[in-house]
This record gives C-alpha cells, structure tokens and sequence, in this order.
C-alpha cells in the first residue's frame, strides 16, 4: 500500500530529480555559506557570554556598526533613486551610446574596490580634482562619513538599475496608455501605475545595495579616513581585531552585523513576498 | 464558465448623449512606410462599427488616432463636430478597451474600474460615495458583483475582459474604442462574450467602434462593417451589403471562404476558357474579369448542359458538406466547392458545377 502510494507520487511528477536537485542544494548551501556561518557563532561564543556582551557594549563597536549601517542605508536609498532613473532613461530612450553606458553599469561589479577607493580619494582629497573646488567652501568628503557613502553608491549602483530594468523593459507600454484614455496625467500614471509595477524590483536592487554596502571593505577604507568613533566601519574595525589577534571579539562584531543584516533583508523579502502574493501575474 | 446571461434592466450608463464620428482624409505614416492613405468616413452617434481587415491594414493605426494615442500625419477627426485632434488624449474622453486588457495588475477590481474618477482634479473629481455607486453599478453591468475586492490574477480572460469594459464605461466616454476586444480569449468565452456586447451597446448606446481581423465577428456584430486592406477602406457597409454585394475581389475574398477564375465577358456572357457558362453577365462591360463565388453557392451539373468542369485533387470533410478541392481549365486554377456528403461522383474524378450566385469583378 505504501509502496504504491509512494510509487505514484514519484510518477505524478513531471519534472524529475527533484531528490537529487534539493539534495545537492543543501550540501552545496551548508559547506559555502551554513557551515562558515555556524563557525563564526561557535567562534564568537567562545570568549563566553560576558565577554561577547562586553565587546557588543564597547562604544567603538557601536560606533562603527552605527556608521555601517546609516552611510549603507543612505548609500543604498540614493541608489534607489539614482538606479531608477538611469535604468528608465536605458529602457525607454534610445540614444547614440546607449549600449556604451549599459555596459559602463556593470563597471563596479569588476573593478576591485581597492582601485575603486583609491581612485575615489584621489579625486575627493582636499587636494583632488573635486576635493580642491570644494575646499575652499568648507566642504569635505574624503575622509568623513559623506566620503564613505559616495564610496559605497560607487559599488551599489549597478544593482538598482539590473532589478529594474527587467521589470521596466516587460511593462507594457499599453497598460501606461489605457491610464492617458482614463485622463490621467502623466504624473499621475507615473505615480500609480508604473511606480507600483516597479516597487517589487526597486526593493530587491535597495536590498542588494544595501547588504552589498554593509559588507564593503576594500573602497572605503581608503576614502574614510579611519579614525576611531568618528569614521570606522565594522569591516575595518574586525580586520583591526584580527591584527590584534582579538579573535572572539572580531567574531563577536561580525555576528552582529549578520544578525542585524539579516534581520533587515529578511524583512524586505517578506514585504516583496507579501506583494507577490497579492499581485500575482497577469 | 458559466454562459453570460442576457443583460437584466439595468439603467443606463451612458449620461451623454451618443455623438457624431466624421474621419477625413486621414493619412498616416510611420516613418517612410505609410499606414494610412486618405480614410475618409462618417459614423452616426450611437452606431457600432467594426473595423475589420487583416493585420497591416491599419485598422488599430486608425483607432489608436481615434483615441489620441497616435496622431495622425494629415486629415480631420471629428468629434460631434469638433475637431477632436487638437485634444489630448486624456481630454478625449474615450474609452479604449486593448486585446490583452491592460488592467493595472496592482489595483484591485474595484480600483481598477474607479481610476479613470478618482485621477479627475479635485473640482471635477465625484465625491467617494458617487464613486463606489457608480463602480458597483458597473460591476453589476458586466456582471461581476462580488469580484470588486480581487486582483486581475486572480479573474480568467473573459472576466479581465468585462473589467476592462467597465473601466473603459466609468468615464463616461463620448466614444468607445475597442482593439480585437475577444482577441485573446477562448472560442466559448469569445461567441457568449460577443452577443453581451451586443447586448450592452443596445443598453448604453455608446457610438462604437471596434477592431477585429474575424469577419464572423464583425458581421454578427456590427451596424456597419468598415473592411480595409493595406491602409485603405475597401467598402463600407451593413453586415448584409458587405456579404451579399462585396465591391472587390479582396471583400469577396475576406468575408466568408469564396474561389476566384479568371473569365472573360463577351456580349453579356461569361466565358471560361472560351466556352460559354450560360452565366449572364448583363451589364458588365466585355473584357477580362475575375468570377467569385462561395464553395456553398454551386450546384453540381450533370448531363452536357454548361459547367466549370474541374479535376478533383483533393476532398475533405466541412461540416455538413463534402469540400472538394478541383482544378479547372488549361491553366489549372484551383477553386473549392462544396457537394452533398452523399452524393456519387462522375467517373474519372471530374465534376462539373455552376455557381448560382457569383459576383463579377472587372480586371
């Protein structure tokens, strides 16, 4: 009886391999990202509950998760907006150089962000091609929290523009027509008929910035100058532990960023799943 | 799906009055390629018009400048005699209904149709209340009382459809403009849809016009059948002129199965290949001519009297007849006919027939 029960439900499946597919999923998921991931709580564990309690208290740490996670936040939303224009203006202009800077798009995807950073200072020290127009004004970007988000719109900007322009190029141009017929303005189809259409993909390219930022080692620690309280991101402060050989203190750091990074993006894939629920597809 | 129930009394939709469509000389191009060469036609208020042709004859390139959507490169569009072009597409004030319905996916049912009030400036716009009356008399129109709180997913073809319409009718457009409306729906959907719509423009009396490359469609629907071919408006017509009196080979050809010979018309007669049909021709002016008739207008001729004498090359089963494949004379043309399903044929595989109803076109 049970073997036939069993028999029949392998047959009633049209695409095969379904055992062996989630099978290699999970072997595959625990030894890249689970396994590591376990490591690090066991690490970070290992100094015992006061230690880790005394590390996630200590200011400097707070400091430097504070300023990770606000330039990352700002850095993400410009590139919420930015991303979007530039993917609208890609998808519904044509223009000579098109292809040219669709391609450019994807630069900060395969540049190493040392370069990145290091070109980015260049141009933004007080005595930098930008950094030395704005000088006299009292303004400064290199080596302050404004040089760090510039750094990190840098190495998020493509992902914004590669979650939309999909979702932008399916939009069917009738549907934006059928809202002029009604006598709707263009502003007001724009607000609520594409805006909506895009919302889903804008909160996947703004949650991959975002993630993308909080991460990000290689460029802004050229541009932020570094110093302690003021301009010390979390990736730079657990590299500073592991020169100090701090081991359960650099995990300590590390383990919060991942929970406060995943609590986050756990919270925009549930607003898009909430959105796909309800939306569906016509 | 259930079939659609005739419309029970319900008031009428339409507040303004039905008006006047006259298109004059419209030309339209697309670059270099023309689409339109100089339409001209008067519709009057409250008539449903189809216009029917196959793809690249301009028909969807017409309605689009109808609704503002396109404007045209040179002509006259008015509207209850005014000029319409000069007006924005959102100052039109028609209602277009697209093939793939175009509903706003992220709107619910009852959003969906209340748009078109609730984008109104502020001075012009109904207040809530008028607009939830309105919106629930509309569902109740196309017959989706319930269904205002769902999402366009989670309706079938036919009922994105009705949703369309009765967002396209909450503006209470002046005209109302469909693109291959029952397009994409299936055959079943498509026949209960079309006599609803019929129907409905009976009810509301909106001056209608609506895209369709099926002739069933149009004839069994439409006032007046506008066909059109390559940018041009072949005949205008009611249902009954365009079949029974098609003005050109291309008519003939487009409503309804027909088969083409080339003949000549000698003192009155037509003559195929030389030989005389006893076909009168009176009238028609001597010369080369194409003879056209349908597979089912012919009568099998046994005996020596006149006939098309044709080689059977194939047969096939259509409906309640047997369709017969034949060529005809020297030159071998291939023309169908349609023969009882009992009846004996001759030996040899030859048939001969006589069209009794024909239309002669000039070459």
């Amino acid at each position: 009886m049970a073997a036939t029960t069993i028999a029949s439900v392998r047959k009633s499946s049209v695409i095969p391999g379904f055992g062996l597919a989630l099978g290699v999923t999970l072997t595959y998921l625990s030894l890249i990202v689970l396994i590591p991931l376990a490591g690090l709580f066991w690490r970070s564990a290992s100094g015992g509950l006061d230690e880790f309690i005394r590390i996630s208290t200590d200011p400097r740490t707070l400091a430097a998760l504070r300023l990770s996670f606000t330039t990352s936040f700002v850095a993400a939303l410009v590139n919420l907006v930015f991303g979007m224009i530039l993917a609208w203006v890609l998808v519904r202009y044509r223009f000579p150089g098109r292809r040219f800077i669709d391609a450019v798009i994807d630069l900060p995807f395969a540049l190493p962000t040392a370069v990145a950073g290091i070109a980015l200072t260049a141009l933004y020290a007080p005595n930098g091609w930008i950094g030395s127009w704005l000088a006299p004004f009292g303004i400064r970007i290199a080596y302050t929290e404004t040089g760090i988000i510039i750094a990190l719109i840098f190495i998020g900007l493509p992902f914004v523009v590669r979650s939309v322009q999909p979702v932008l190029e399916d939009l069917d141009r009738e549907v934006e027509e059928v809202a002029a017929t009604l006598g709707a303005t263009r502003r007001q189809t724009v607000r609520r008929v594409v805006f909506p259409a895009l919302l889903p993909a804008l909160l996947t390219g703004f949650a991959l910035a975002f993630a993308r930022a909080v991460g990000e080692y290689g460029s802004v620690i050229f541009i932020a100058g570094n110093s302690p309280y003021k301009t010390e991101i979390a990736p730079l402060l657990i590299v500073i532990k592991l020169e100090e050989f701090a081991y359960s203190g650099a995990t300590t750091i590390a383990v919060l960023m991942l929970i406060a990074s995943f609590l986050i993006l756990l919270a925009i894939n549930l607003i898009q799943s909430w959105s796909r629920r309800r939306y569906g597809d016509v | 799906m259930n079939a659609i129930n005739p419309i029970d009394a319900v008031e009428s939709v339409a507040l303004g009055a039905p008006i006047d469509v006259t298109i004059e000389n419209v030309e339209k191009a697309f670059g270099d390629t023309p689409a339109l060469h100089g339409v001209s036609l008067d519709v009057k208020a409250g008539e449903l018009v189809a216009l029917l042709g196959p793809s690249g004859s301009g028909k969807t390139t017409l309605l689009r400048i109808l609704a503002g959507l396109d404007a045209p490169t040179a002509g006259r569009v008015l509207f209850g005699g005014d000029d319409a072009l000069g007006l924005r597409v959102q100052d039109r004030n028609v209602g277009f209904v697209f093939q793939h319905y175009a509903l706003f996916r992220h709107m619910t049912v009852y959003d969906n149709i209340a748009f078109g009030l609730t984008v109104r400036p502020r001075a012009e716009r109904p207040p809530k209340a008028e607009i939830r009356k309105r919106v629930l008399h509309l569902l109740d129109l196309v017959q989706l009382s319930g269904l205002d709180k769902r999402y366009p997913s989670q309706l079938s073809g036919g009922q994105r459809q009705r949703v369309a319409l009765a967002r396209a009718l909450a503006i209470e457009p002046r005209v109302l403009l469909l693109d291959e409306p029952f397009g994409a729906l299936d055959a079943q959907v498509r026949k209960d849809l079309r006599r609803w719509l019929r129907e409905l423009h009976d009810q509301t009396g909106h001056t209608t016009f609506f895209v369709t490359h099926d002739q069933e469609e149009a004839l069994e629907l439409a006032d007046r059948v506008v066909v059109m071919s390559k940018g041009q408006i072949e005949q205008v017509g009611t249902p009954d002129e365009i079949y029974d009196a098609p003005a050109s080979p291309f008519v003939f050809g487009f409503i309804g199965e027909s088969s083409f010979l080339p003949v000549t018309v000698v003192d009155g007669a037509v003559q195929l290949d030389g030989t005389p049909l006893d076909l009168a021709a009176l009238g028609a002016p001597s010369g080369a001519a194409t003879l056209g008739f349908r597979p089912h207008d012919i009568s099998i001729v046994e005996g020596d009297a006149p006939a098309i004498v044709g080689q059977i090359i194939a047969e096939r089963r259509h409906g309640g007849a047997r369709r017969l494949e034949l060529e005809v004379g020297s030159a071998r043309h291939r023309v169908e006919i349609d023969m009882a399903v009992d009846h004996t044929r001759q030996e040899g595989g030859l048939v001969a027939f006589r069209p009794h109803r024909w239309r002669l076109f000039p070459r």
